[in-house]
């Protein structure tokens, strides 16, 4: 069975012998993390597209198998071309990325990547499933053994590196023998997210606001469909230049807008600088929730459905831009214009 | 800008005719009856744009009361809800 | 008084990271404005008011000595204006601000809490100060009115009003153009009606000038740590905190002309004068001038004895002791010996009575003092006068005006344990540290300010790390273009913070303390300047600095450590452990032959004093052949002598004195000839500076001080043009030609006051060939003690070790069966015998420098202790798990032993492999089951199965693995390795003895040393080292622009240039430079050291 990955050069290349690249798990601050997560969900999409089933779980790289999409697109051959050409677009031109193939996703990772034999440990670095100090602790330790190739690994016995290095060492030596767990593709979902623009860069709690109009607005996206979300990626551009962004799991599926409040709000406070642009996209969706309408409002059930009705008709006799709700910026400041914005108000 | 966001207080133009001393003495017509506060704000120098404003709290002849500023910048005049 | 208003509150830098302007910058504007007086009222502190008082008078402005006191209420924390009246007004300040600061260091870790005084506390110290109400946002009544708070504002008006009274109690009135101003006047003023006082009209200044007003808005960002936006409601808002002209102030408050007027009534009522007001008297006993005298006779009975000066040092002391009654001076000397017998008791405790170091005095006194036979009889000096032919005359003379300088050095340890001593036998209100007050520099400045500025992290962080310890706004603007690119250069925040930066360099961002100055007092000190908790335990400082403190007339001591002693004292240690020899420093010949050979060949690598680069190119030239040459030498590489213009004519008529005996030294004047004998008719000591303004100038005494102080501060360019002129004029009365006069000046200026006293040049030089004479007679010791000693000196402990190594002694790494936590000398068996204070070479051959077990990165210092008891306790160590459970070592530290080398000797699988790799294998493998990364204890005693084979490291990977594991290289040079890869055009260091003068050559080699000395008009000066020895470079400034980054931080180097010969030294004029990379090397080699200002 042959494997293709597709990896995008700026995210996941490596940059020097005995380097790993630019991203690897766990690098600490990605230079621009919403362009990237953006770039490698646009790749992901456009192999979904062609039919691809897509496993990425980390930036900048894509796997697939090749039997599933040749069913398709006529043979092995044909299904690579027709992803070659899927993602030509993605990225621009002069083409960042990369598609190779090989029997393991570690081989056809090292085939795009362009890593010469014999193949540095280093390589292992995305496939050991660890957290990512202690996948960085385990290479060091190897380099600094002398170990430095994966056919060097692969003349240790089990037995050695049990001992030594315990689980992880031993799923490394299965890995540098060419023994892997089968593909977990995803399930392709849509576009789910929302941004808000803030005047000349705002900070810390004066976002606090803006940040739960964002998560009402996620949560009210038609698209959703009702579905919980199982995830989510909040991002920046910050008013003094780039980007900051930080994921966040929810322990369970939720479409609670007081539980995503609640995991968001101190991310928030990480925020490096005043930001003019916040952004929060979904990752992943799952199954549809019953009891999801809390709105702020409180109250029992029969006071939410009028509400909910009266706003609707509000809507539909004045039109969508008819109802609107103050958000507070920065109350204190002295420009009064800077104090606060009118937002449409969410869909129920 | 996102769609369907819009700032409060956006100050308006007005047309005012001063005194000696730069103080308004009538706006859109209307006459000043007192000035009763005066103050500068002075900020986001680091940032293209730098904001000088004199502002003015008023009371007018018709007994409305009025904020207006002055921009250090270009002279024009404002009127904002403050 | 003319102008309509006087500013009653103004604040400084002083007022920290607040204040945006220094107290200088203040004066000079309200001068030039016109104010007749000026208030300084920093927040809880008085720490710029001498230096405002200073400056004021400089100017001809009345300086108005106050403070913004915080005042703890029941509503919260609330500021008042205290502005002094009256000398009893100063003493109650200074107490109160004490008060307000005494419990600001009881919080976890001693982090400093805001100071703030109490109610009852103001009310028992009111008296002689006047109280405005406070300012707008957060005075004590203005405040509340912002807060609605009236009916607290109002009892609390009443009771500061039943504290100081209606004669100095007033309602301050601001107007900083925010928005309910008048409302808040108004209501003020009415306030003050009822109280029956009358307003005063301040400005709440925060910065000289408009322009600055941006910074002092940065500087409130800094300090709550936000971005500017975020502190928008903190800021001023607007740019009204600038100093503007009396008139623009009568204006803004022309509703309130009775507080215009006020200010000029209360400017006229507050003529305290700090300047000369201040009352201090240092502490002495009754009967000082008769106890003084019964203990140096006794002395001098034991130490001079039957011994043929005799007779001459009596009458010295007889002559001495006269002269210092005269100028009462005994308690000054008796307290000084009081505590230098308390520096004995602390020095028992601290190394035991029984060890070698007992023999060493606790310390040493250096400066003037060292010429004196009262100062070595008490125990002040180690160097006998009467010996060295010194004279006390400089240090004592009949018409000294101000109280002797005395420094004492001693080892690091002992000045630990002193201090808090000090504290606690003199009393807490007597006695305190001198404060000093680090400025911005570059690297701290780009991080606030962009931080502020709210530019991305990553930015700031290359910026920061390429800009320099000292540099000018171009610099930094290239530092910035190179860090980030032209493109982001050029954003409006970027090109803010670099004039923002220009504004804040050299501000004082807070006050710490002094390295060691400690000032005593009769009358409680706190009430002559506010003391307040330091960061460390046990510590306390005044608000003053060094100048202010000497302005002031305090007694001062300097209590230093001094990094060379200690390495000395170590190094006497462990020649007796070593040898069994108990070496008595003070009775070693100081006419070694051997030791001044190595001296005048610049063998001084680890010798303090002469083992810079500078000094190294000297020695060959000046020569030196006993301790009074050894004296001139280490005065004379200093930016005193320097720039002065001594260096160069110093060294030509040396040389010239050797080839031709009957050289004759020309002086510019023949009344010069007595001064400057000695120094060959150059400026070189700082005293001579005093002696050539009296020989050739007839300066008084006092003058002639006057001078050298003036030009030792950066703040007194009035007071030195007056000299100037009285020097001229005073030259021309004796005759002297004009133009010779000024040559000479010229010469004085150049010299500003920043070159050693003779006898402070006695005493290091001393010190110098005690370490010279170690260093050629007990090389292993020696190289030990400095290894023990770092940080310290000119060379990092790696180029220490190659030179020593060099020269045969042998060092072996660290191993965990042989090594002591400290670096020691290891011995053969005792059947060779040992020969007491004489030739020992034969012995030296045997001996090696064991590296210590800390010297290995990132292991505790305990752990390695315990390592070291269980062995010398239950044996060596059999095998990696029964070491780690033996001694509780854990996994991290034994892996980092494991790459030092230090278990190579260690039994793995039950056979030693001497291979780290193996050891490591072994470490980990004895660890299997418990997590990475954990310090934690292995518990189990099995010793693992043998390891693998294992590619083995060889000898460019050992050589990483030194480096990153100790900093030191034990085997082969880097260049040793490299070698063979350079190609036969590039020379080894040994090669260029060979060299024509004036061939261009290329060489290579690790950077041990970096200087840009500010004498040197940007010339960059590199310490090239390779496998055989080192080279000295020479980077003229195209050069070093050329290839900044790579001089300014490549370890390894290659460089081209234009060998220079002259008298024994060889330099590379560099040309061109090229980086030396090989990979990983660059990483982990040592960085050299890299020195700023220091020459």
């Amino acid at each position: 069975m042959e494997i293709a990955c597709v990896i995008d050069c700026r995210l996941a290349t490596p940059a020097r012998p005995g380097h790993s690249g630019g991203l690897g798990p766990g690098r600490a601050e990605l230079p621009d993390p919403v362009a990237a997560a953006e770039a490698t969900e646009a790749m992901v999409r456009a192999l979904e597209s062609v039919g691809a089933a897509v496993e990425s779980e980390q930036v900048g790289e894509a796997f697939f198998a090749l039997d599933g999409l040749g069913g398709i697109h006529g043979g092995p051959a044909g299904a690579l071309a027709t992803a070659r050409q899927a993602v030509a677009g993605v990225g621009g031109a002069g083409g960042p990325v990369r598609v190779a193939t090989g029997p393991t996703r570690l081989a056809a990772f090292v085939a795009a990547t362009g890593w010469r034999r014999p193949v540095p440990v280093a390589a292992l670095e995305r496939r050991l499933g660890a957290p990512a100090p202690e996948v960085a602790a385990f290479l060091e330790a190897l380099r600094q053994l002398g170990i430095e190739t994966l056919p060097a690994l692969a003349r240790l016995t089990a037995d050695q590196v049990a001992d030594r290095f315990g689980r992880l060492g031993l799923r490394a030596l299965r890995l540098s023998r060419g023994e892997e767990e089968p593909l977990r593709p995803r399930t392709p979902h849509e576009e789910l997210a929302a941004r808000i623009e803030l005047p000349e860069g705002t900070a810390g709690r004066q976002l606090d606001r803006a940040l739960e109009l964002l998560v009402d607005r996620l949560l009210a996206a038609p698209r959703r469909r009702g579905r919980t979300l199982l995830g989510l990626r909040l991002g920046a551009l910050l008013a003094g230049g780039g980007s900051w962004s930080v994921e966040q799991g929810l322990g369970r599926p939720s479409a609670s807008p007081r539980v995503l409040r609640g995991v968001l709000l101190p991310r928030l406070g990480a925020l490096p600088g005043p930001a003019q642009e916040l952004r929060l996209r979904a990752l992943g969706l799952g199954p549809a929730a019953s009891d999801q309408l809390e709105l702020s409002v409180g109250g029992g059930e029969p006071r939410r459905r009028k509400l909910a009705a009266a706003l609707r008709e509000v809507r539909a006799t004045q039109g969508p831009e008819a109802l609107l709700r103050v958000l507070s910026v920065d109350s204190a400041s002295r420009v009064p214009e800077r104090r606060a914005m009118l937002t449409p108000f969410p869909e129920p | 800008m996102t769609p369907g966001l819009r700032r409060l207080y956006v100050p308006r133009p007005v047309r005012v005719r001063t005194g000696e001393g730069g103080e308004p003495l009538e706006v859109d017509g209307v006459a000043v009856e007192a000035v009763r506060e005066e103050w500068l704000v002075e900020d986001r120098w680091w940032a293209p744009g730098p904001l000088r404003r004199r502002y003015y709290e008023l009371a007018l002849a018709d007994g409305r009361a009025l904020t207006v500023f002055r921009r250090g910048d270009s002279g024009r005049w404002y009127r904002q809800r403050a | 008084m003319s102008a309509p208003y006087v500013e009653l509150h103004a604040h400084s830098a002083f007022s920290f990271l607040d204040g945006a302007s220094t107290p200088t910058e203040l004066v000079a504007a309200a001068a030039e404005l016109g104010y007749p007086a000026l208030a300084l009222t920093d927040h809880d502190g008085l720490w710029g008011s001498l230096e405002f008082a200073g400056a004021c008078r400089g100017l001809g402005v009345r300086p108005i000595t106050g403070a913004e006191l915080t005042l703890r209420s029941a509503g919260g924390d609330v500021h008042l204006t205290l502005l002094v009246e009256s000398a009893s007004g100063y003493r109650n300040l200074c107490r109160l601000l004490t008060a307000a600061h005494a419990g600001t260091r009881d919080g976890p870790a001693r982090t400093a809490t805001p100071p703030a005084a109490t109610l009852g506390q103001l009310e028992e110290h009111a008296e002689g100060l006047v109280c405005l109400s406070g300012c707008a946002r957060d005075g004590a009544l203005a405040g509340a009115w912002e807060r609605g708070e009236t009916a607290a504002a109002g009892r609390l008006g009443h009771r500061l009003l039943d504290a100081f009274g209606r004669d100095r109690f007033r309602v301050e009135l601001q107007r900083p153009f925010w928005r309910h101003d008048r409302a808040r006047n108004r209501w003020l003023t009415q306030l003050a009606g009822r109280l029956g006082v009358p307003c005063a009209a301040t400005g709440n200044v925060h910065a000289h000038s408009r322009r600055r007003t941006h910074l002092q808005d940065a500087l409130v960002a800094i300090r709550r740590g936000e971005t500017l936006e975020e502190s928008e409601p903190h800021r001023r808002g607007n740019r009204s905190s600038a100093l503007v002209s009396p008139a623009a102030m009568a204006a803004r408050f022309a509703e309130h002309p009775e507080a215009v007027a006020e200010t000029v009534c209360l400017a006229e009522r507050l003529r305290f004068d700090l300047t000369t007001d201040l009352g201090y008297r240092y502490p002495e006993e009754d009967d000082a001038d008769h106890t003084l005298a019964e203990l140096c006779r006794h002395r001098l009975i034991e130490r001079y004895q039957g011994l043929p000066s005799w007779a001459d040092a009596a009458a010295r002391l007889d002559r001495e002791l006269a002269t210092i009654r005269q100028l009462g001076l005994s308690g000054f000397f008796l307290l000084h010996h009081e505590l230098l017998e308390l520096a004995r008791e602390v020095a028992a405790e601290v190394r035991g009575p029984a060890s070698a170091r007992a023999v060493l005095p606790p310390g040493r006194g250096r400066g003037s003092s060292v010429s004196s036979i009262v100062c070595y009889l008490t125990g002040l000096s180690h160097i006998d006068p009467v010996e060295a032919g010194l004279f006390a005359g400089r240090f004592l003379s009949e018409g000294s005006t101000s109280v002797p300088d005395i420094d004492l050095d001693f080892p690091r340890d002992i000045r630990e344990a002193l201090i808090p001593r000090v504290h606690r036998t003199y009393g807490a209100d007597r006695s305190a540290l001198v404060a000093a007050f680090p400025t911005y520099r570059p690297r701290g400045i780009v991080r606030d300010l962009g931080k502020a500025l709210g530019l991305p992290p990553a930015e700031i962080d290359r910026v920061a790390k390429t800009a320099g310890f000292h540099e000018s706004r171009e610099e930094m603007g290239r530092d910035v273009e190179a860090a980030i690119g032209a493109e982001r250069a050029v954003a409006p925040r970027w090109k803010a913070l670099l004039w923002l930066a220009d504004d804040a360099l050299g501000l004082p961002r807070h006050a710490s303390q002094h390295s060691g100055g400690m000032v005593l007092a009769t009358a409680p000190l706190v009430e002559v300047c506010p003391i307040v908790p330091a960061a460390m335990a046990g510590r306390q400082i005044v608000q003053w600095d060094k100048d202010s403190c000497a302005d002031a007339g305090f007694l001062k001591i300097d209590l230093l450590g001094l990094g060379m002693l200690s390495a000395v004292e170590r190094c006497v240690e462990e020649v007796e452990a070593t040898r069994g020899e108990r070496l008595d420093l003070s009775r070693i010949p100081v006419d070694d032959e051997a030791t001044f050979e190595s001296i005048r060949a610049a063998e001084t690598t680890g010798v303090f004093q002469i083992e810079s680069r500078a000094q190294m190119q000297m020695l060959p030239r000046t020569q030196p052949r006993d301790l009074d040459d050894l004296t001139v030498q280490v005065a004379l590489v200093r930016p005193g002598p320097i720039q002065g213009g001594a260096v160069h004519p110093y060294i030509e008529r040396r040389k010239r004195q050797r080839e031709d005996p009957s050289f004759e030294v020309p002086y510019e004047h023949p009344l010069l000839e007595p001064v400057l004998a000695e120094t060959l008719g150059t400026i070189v000591y700082q005293e001579q500076v005093i002696e050539v303004a009296m020989a050739l100038a007839g300066f008084t005494p006092a003058e002639a001080e006057g001078l050298r102080r003036a030009m030792s501060r950066k703040r007194s360019q009035a007071a030195i043009r007056e000299h100037h002129r009285r020097f001229v004029a005073g030259a021309a009365r004796r005759g002297v030609p004009e133009e010779t006069a000024e040559r000479i000046w010229r010469q004085i200026q150049g010299f500003s006051g920043f070159g050693f006293p003779k006898a402070h040049s006695a005493a290091f030089g001393l010190l110098a060939y005690q370490s010279a004479w170690l260093r050629v007679h007990r090389g292993p010791e020696f190289l030990c003690s400095l290894l023990n000693e770092q940080p310290m000196g000119f060379y990092p402990p790696d180029s220490l070790v190659h030179e020593a190594q060099r020269r045969g002694i042998r060092v072996a790494g660290p191993d965990a069966n042989r090594s002591h936590l400290l670096c020691h000398v290891e011995s053969p068996p005792r059947s060779v015998e040992f020969v007491h204070g004489g030739e020992t070479n034969s012995t030296d051959a045997e001996l090696r420098v064991r590296i210590g077990l800390g010297y290995v990165k990132g292991v505790r210092a305990e752990e390695m202790e315990a390592l070291v008891a269980e062995r010398q306790r239950g044996g060596p160590y059999g095998g990696v798990a029964e070491l780690a459970s033996r001694s509780g070592v854990g996994l991290a530290s034994l892996e980092r032993l494991a790459r030092a080398g230090a278990l190579d000797a260690i039994p793995l699988g039950g056979a030693t492999h001497e291979d780290r790799r193996r050891a490591l294998w072994g470490v980990g493998a004895a660890a299997a089951g418990h997590a990475t990364g954990s310090g934690r204890q292995l518990a189990l005693p099995l010793e693992p199965p043998a390891p693998p084979e294992l590619e083995p490291l060889g000898e460019w990977g050992e050589l990483i693995a030194d480096y990153r594991a100790t900093g030191i290289a034990l085997g082969k040079h880097p260049l040793a390795l490299l070698r063979d890869g350079l190609g036969p055009e590039v020379l080894r260091s040994t090669d260029l003895e060979r060299a024509g003068d004036g061939a261009t050559v290329e060489v290579a080699g690790m950077i041990v040393a970096r200087q840009r000395p500010e004498t040197a008009k940007g010339i960059v000066f590199l310490l090239l080292e390779d496998e055989r020895g080192t080279v000295n470079l020479i980077a003229p400034p195209p050069v070093y622009e050329r290839h900044r980054s790579l001089i300014r931080t490549a370890p390894l180097l290659r460089a081209r240039g234009r060998l220079e010969r002259r008298e024994g030294t060889i330099n590379v004029l560099v040309t061109s430079v090229a980086p030396l990379d090989v990979a990983q090397l660059p990483a982990v080699a040592p960085a050299g050291h890299s020195f700023g200002r220091r020459g």
